[in-house]
């Protein structure tokens, strides 16, 4: 009586795999499709006229609230405006204005987390104290105050979610360093006579600033939202200018009339921060590299 | 006696937070170069050219001409007496501005709470626990899937669907019970997908505890070992996300209030920064901060009750 | 199902393991095992042998990774047809049970021990709840509970590891069982609580009669604990029969080795292999010692409590020579390991090298100290910079002490590279691309590059898979003789010490209780803590025997 079976057994504490990842072809198909996406909208960020050669402000009457067409492939909006060309110029301000957030956040959060990892001590506690009563506060609601300080405007706007994302990057990074100052390899560098500068430089920074630099990556995805939002609720550019928050708040009041106003530019929106998203998971050590 | 001193220290952590969020938000708004007064007297309709004299007047008047560190001492008295100050923009007491919206709000976000909640730890439940390879992957994907839609392109969305091709709600209103269906999905659904990302990781990683794996040897089947071992285990971890959680929520109403045209205090906040209404947009921060403050104070005093290792230590302090 | 029917049957098991990286691997090759009624079989490997693979296919609990297949599994006469056979729930917890590896994460934190200890015996309907904890009280009072009634009421945070892994053999116990399936039941344990715990064993089965399938990776406690010992190499057994007869006349040669390199059966001091001659620049012996430690105190501060780690340490380390230091966990050994190298500061005493006091202050004087003395530690991947080559963690201490030239550095840095027998070409690599022992060898290179006099080792063989171990005790021993070395050799484990110590400080409690040469210590030894570390190395049933 030896009946031979053969199967996949999913027994150890029936435990799924840990994630469930997709297969290797797969992920390089979605990796690269990302990839693409990405470089593509930034091309449309800083050489617009390569993707288009229309006028993202040019009014057409008579052109007005046209369905998606081979002429208008977005639609065109209640004057006239050709969508297309307004997402590929509205990703000009957005996608920038994302790219200084992001730039704000990692380079004031380094600095403040290096510093208060580094020097410890009463430093290290009331700042950290701040960063978690900082973030304690919704993000948007921070922004939002920024906003309120500085007044209206992409760049005011870039600045706002910028500075809500500084304790983010600063508790990482202040995270990092204590992680590693606490290696035993740091105390063997010590052990071998390295000097604290040395130690530092060749030890700290490199073995922490991994991680804040995939973070800086997932992070632009969630600043494309962030900065989507407040120009959706109206603190970013001034009509006419598009920006792809802004550009679904013009099409809200035709949500009956004329569907693609508001669905387009949203699905642009998702489109980039799934790529973005994407890419960044593959920048992340502990989900994809060998260790 | 050491429970006294335990608790002591939270609420002195609390009124820390308090402290820095009210101090935080006031050198933000104060601090950086606004100009409210001006604002408020071109919407008047006169552009351009204003009276030097009448903004110099209203500056007097609230106190924008004095050194900011008065400013700070003058506030920060002020709101120890429960004087939240006056609307810049409409005249009125801060707190009647906020009152008159909270009912609403509070209403949408518990609502939003209990779907995102549910949604959640059943989308982390089948995720962790299910046995088929597709469904487990559908599921995993979802809540990156949802964190990646911006929540007004959501409620937009569901409005154009369920209420402009289907007709099943209305698309605006806030009186009659339907119309709180799309406003608290729109809330819920990011929310839902961050509780779903967190426990379904703290799902996984029990199933995999070696405790699990004994009972398991003892014969449990999947149900019993879910309910019996790893529920437990991987959820109370995740309790201490409640208050940030709640926050969240906050900031959602504003996005899902605009969208829905919902009166609420979502809605207040959003024209508070359009008029750069200095004393609300203050006491929403600080109302923010004391949410999150209070919802913790419940979690930890919830704890012990759920965590045997917390408990222990109660006993010691009681 | 007659008394005499075997407790496990399995034949023409095979398993391989997908991995998305690697693709697939064979953990087992066609096996067949056979336990039989109270029978104790140890199953007998380094890691990656599939000793833990075939222990746990024989309770159906594979990885979710694992392709498996047999052709016949019977447990306590029970056949199982497949992986996904139902039956399996219902022998597991009555006719097979499991004690785990490690008891501090095996039992469920938030549920108390009376209830998740008794929870099958009410499932599989063999008691109700009240009498299922009457069975569990006899059970804990039989592995040595006191107040066996207040342990149910009690979470297992509230135990000891100890007493944790005595809940565990009580439950696995508790539905009497056919068979019991122990993964390498002791490793997270202490020293002398493993012996208790193997002991507790040991009597429970000679009480209930249960069969044991025992896996472990050490060859010393098998002999003595097993009836048979079936030894595991690559996925395939290699040889099998009584425990005595394997001990006595290994058959294989993997078994030879792993006896030789067993320290609990070595037995006497390694001699540097053929062909170690003292190198130029070697320190000449010298009778006077090199280190010095006298009445060394230490204390910290935790909470509340004053923990005096150290209490009146002194000891002495000549020239070339070795001194072991062993103590259990939590007796101060770690705390002077890094008060010798100056990571901690005495609160009274001295520690002189060379006459020379260890510098209390100033980041310079201990730079220049650390000249002379090195450590090595226990897990050389944590010690490895993760994004520094082979290379340049071996040169970096020649950076920051000689200044030499780039070709200079290279050349020391290869000469280093051939003492530890490291192939050059492995220069490039980083520490994850590294096996254990190699890891190991980096670390050693790094020590000796600087030509120290004193090299502080803090349990460096006891991360190691026991063939490994033995290799780097032989190179310790090589490089000692070749460059004239002094070694503080700390462990918990005294028969690594007896291959490699010349004298031995037993240290408990803060204070050094015994101490002299290995020998003196070995046979006669006075304090109870020595005879408690003694009687801990597994392994002495063969040794009387040989003897």
């Amino acid at each position: 009586m030896s009946a031979v079976r053969s199967l996949l057994v999913g027994h150890r504490g029936a435990a799924p795999r840990p994630s469930a990842r997709p297969r290797r072809w797969t992920r390089w198909i979605g990796l690269s499709a990302s990839a693409a996406f990405v470089v593509l909208v930034l091309v449309g960020a800083f050489f617009p006229t390569l993707l288009t050669g229309a006028d993202p402000l040019a009014v057409d009457p008579t052109a007005a609230l046209q369905a998606p067409s081979a002429q208008h492939v977005f639609g065109t909006d209640y004057v006239g405006r050709d969508l297309y060309t307004r997402v590929v110029y509205g990703s000009s301000l957005s996608l920038r204005g994302s790219l200084l957030a992001v730039l704000i956040a990692l380079v004031a959060g380094s600095l403040i987390g290096l510093v208060s990892g580094y020097v410890g001590g009463f430093v290290d506690t009331f700042v950290m104290r701040v960063i978690d009563v900082i973030l304690a506060i919704p993000g948007l609601l921070l922004s939002m105050t920024v906003v309120t300080a500085l007044g209206f405007g992409t760049v005011n706007v870039a600045i706002a979610v910028g500075v809500a994302s500084v304790a983010v990057f600063a508790r990482l990074m202040r995270a990092e360093v204590y992680r590693v100052r606490g290696t035993r390899y740091i105390e063997a560098a010590r052990l071998v006579g390295s000097s604290r500068l040395r130690i530092l430089f060749r030890h700290l920074l490199p073995n922490s600033a991994g991680t804040v630099l995939t973070l800086a990556a997932l992070e632009f995805g969630g600043a494309i939202l962030a900065f989507s939002a407040l120009s959706f609720l109206g603190y970013g550019a001034q009509p006419p200018q598009p920006e792809w928050g802004s550009l679904v708040n013009d099409g809200r009041g035709y949500l009956q009339t004329a569907w693609w106003l508001t669905t387009l530019p949203g699905l642009v929106i998702i489109l980039t921060v799934l790529a973005a998203n994407r890419i960044s998971r593959a920048l992340d050590p502990d989900q994809e590299a060998v260790r | 006696m050491l429970l006294l001193r335990y608790w002591g220290a939270k609420l002195a952590q609390s009124v820390f937070v308090l402290w820095a969020a009210f101090t935080l938000s006031f050198f933000i708004l104060y601090g950086l170069p606004s100009d409210p007064v001006s604002l408020m007297l071109s919407q008047g309709g006169a552009s351009g050219n204003l009276d030097p004299e009448a903004i110099a007047a209203l500056n007097r008047e609230y106190g924008f001409d004095r050194p900011l560190v008065l400013q700070y001492v003058d506030h920060l008295g002020a709101f120890l007496r429960g004087d939240f100050g006056t609307s810049i923009e409409q005249g009125q007491p801060v707190v009647d501005i906020v009152g008159r919206g909270i009912g609403s709000t509070t209403v949408l976000a518990l609502a939003g709470f209990g779907v995102a909640v549910a949604l959640g730890l059943a989308l982390a439940v089948v995720a962790s626990s299910t046995r088929m390879r597709w469904l487990r992957q559908v599921l995993q994907s979802l809540p990156p899937l949802a964190l990646s839609l911006p929540p007004f392109w959501l409620g937009l969305v569901l409005l154009q669907l369920f209420s402009f091709t289907f007709h099943w709600f209305p698309s605006f209103g806030d009186r009659a019970p339907n119309t709180l269906v799309l406003p608290t999905l729109t809330l819920a659904i990011p929310v839902s997908a961050t509780i779903a990302q967190v426990l379904t990781k703290n799902f996984l990683t029990t199933w995999q505890q070696p405790f699990v794996q004994v009972a398991q040897a003892k014969g449990l089947g999947r149900p019993r070992l879910l309910s019996r071992h790893v529920l437990r285990n991987a959820v109370i971890p995740a309790l201490t996300m409640a208050g940030i959680t709640f926050g969240h929520l906050l900031a959602g109403t504003v996005i899902t209030e605009t969208v829905f045209s919902r009166a609420g205090l979502g809605r207040v906040t959003q024209q508070a920064v359009t008029q750069q209404d200095l004393p609300v947009v203050q006491f929403v921060v600080v109302l923010a901060a004391a949410i999150f403050v209070v919802v913790n104070l419940l979690v930890d005093g919830l704890y012990p009750v759920i965590d045997p290792r917390i408990r222990r230590r109660g006993l010691v302090a009681a | 199902m007659s008394a005499l029917e075997p407790a496990l049957v399995i034949e023409g098991l095979t398993v391989d393991y997908r991995s998305a990286r690697t693709g697939t691997a064979t953990a087992l090759e066609p096996t067949a095992l056979t336990v039989g009624a109270g029978e104790v079989v140890a199953l007998v490997g380094e890691s990656g042998s599939g000793k833990t693979t075939l222990g746990m296919a024989a309770i159906g609990l594979l990885a979710p990774n694992a392709l498996a297949r047999f052709d016949r599994l019977e447990l306590g006469g029970t056949a199982i047809r497949d992986w996904t056979d139902p039956l399996w729930r219902s022998v597991r917890g009555t006719a097979v049970s499991l004690v785990p590896q490690d008891p501090s994460v095996s039992l469920n934190p938030v549920r108390t021990i009376g209830s998740q200890a008794t929870e099958h015996l009410v499932l599989h309907g063999l008691a109700r709840p009240h009498e299922a904890r009457a069975r569990l009280v006899d059970l804990l009072r039989e592995v040595g509970f006191d107040e066996p009634e207040r342990r149910l009421g009690q979470y297992p945070h509230e135990l000891s590891g100890g007493q944790q892994q005595r809940v565990l053999l009580a439950m696995a116990f508790s539905s009497d069982p056919k068979l019991i399936v122990a993964d390498e039941p002791t490793s997270g344990l202490d020293v002398t609580v493993q012996r208790a715990v193997l002991d507790r064993l040991d009597l429970l089965r000679a009480e209930h009669g249960t069969a044991i399938l025992f896996i472990t990776h050490d060859l010393g406690v098998a002999v003595e604990r097993a009836d048979r010992i079936v030894v595991l190499q690559n996925g395939r057994i290699v040889e099998e029969g009584p425990a005595l007869a394997v001990a006595t006349n290994p058959q294989h040669e993997y078994t030879r080795s792993l006896l030789a390199a067993a320290p609990s059966f070595a037995s006497g001091r390694l001699v540097p292999s053929p062909g170690t001659a003292p190198a130029p620049d070697a320190k000449a012996p010298d009778p006077a010692a090199v280190l010095v430690v006298d009445d060394v105190r230490k204390a910290f501060v935790r909470g509340r409590h004053v923990v005096q780690a150290l209490d009146g340490v002194s000891l002495a380390v000549g020239r070339g020579r070795t001194l072991g230091i062993v103590g259990e966990s939590g007796s101060g050994k770690s705390t002077l390991a890094r008060v010798l190298v100056g990571l901690e500061h005495p609160d009274s005493g001295t520690v002189e090298v060379h006459g020379e006091p260890v510098p209390r202050r100033g980041a310079r004087a201990l730079r220049a100290y650390r000249d002379h003395v090195q450590l090595i530690y226990q897990n050389p991947y944590a010690s490895l910079d993760p994004r520094f080559s082979v290379v340049e963690t071996i040169a970096e201490p020649l950076r920051n002490y000689r200044s030499l030239g780039r070709a200079e550095l290279r050349a020391r840095v290869d000469d280093a590279l051939d003492a530890v027998a490291l192939p050059r070409a492995l220069g490039r690599r980083r520490p994850h691309e590294l096996s254990g022992g190699q890891r190991q060898r980096v670390a050693l290179a790094r020590g000796i590059v600087l030509r120290p006099d004193l090299l502080v080792l803090d349990e460096p063989v006891s991360a190691l898979d026991v063939s490994v171990q033995a290799q780097i005790l032989q190179l310790l021993v090589d490089l000692q003789a070749e460059y004239g070395l002094s070694y503080a050799f700390i462990t918990h484990d005294l028969a690594v010490v007896r291959q490699i110590a010349d004298e031995v400080a037993v240290v408990a409690r803060g204070r050094v209780v015994e101490t002299g040469s290995v020998e003196a210590v070995f046979d006669r030894p006075a304090a109870a803590e020595t005879i408690r570390l003694i009687e801990a190395i597994p392994g002495r049933r063969t040794d009387a025997i040989a003897i």
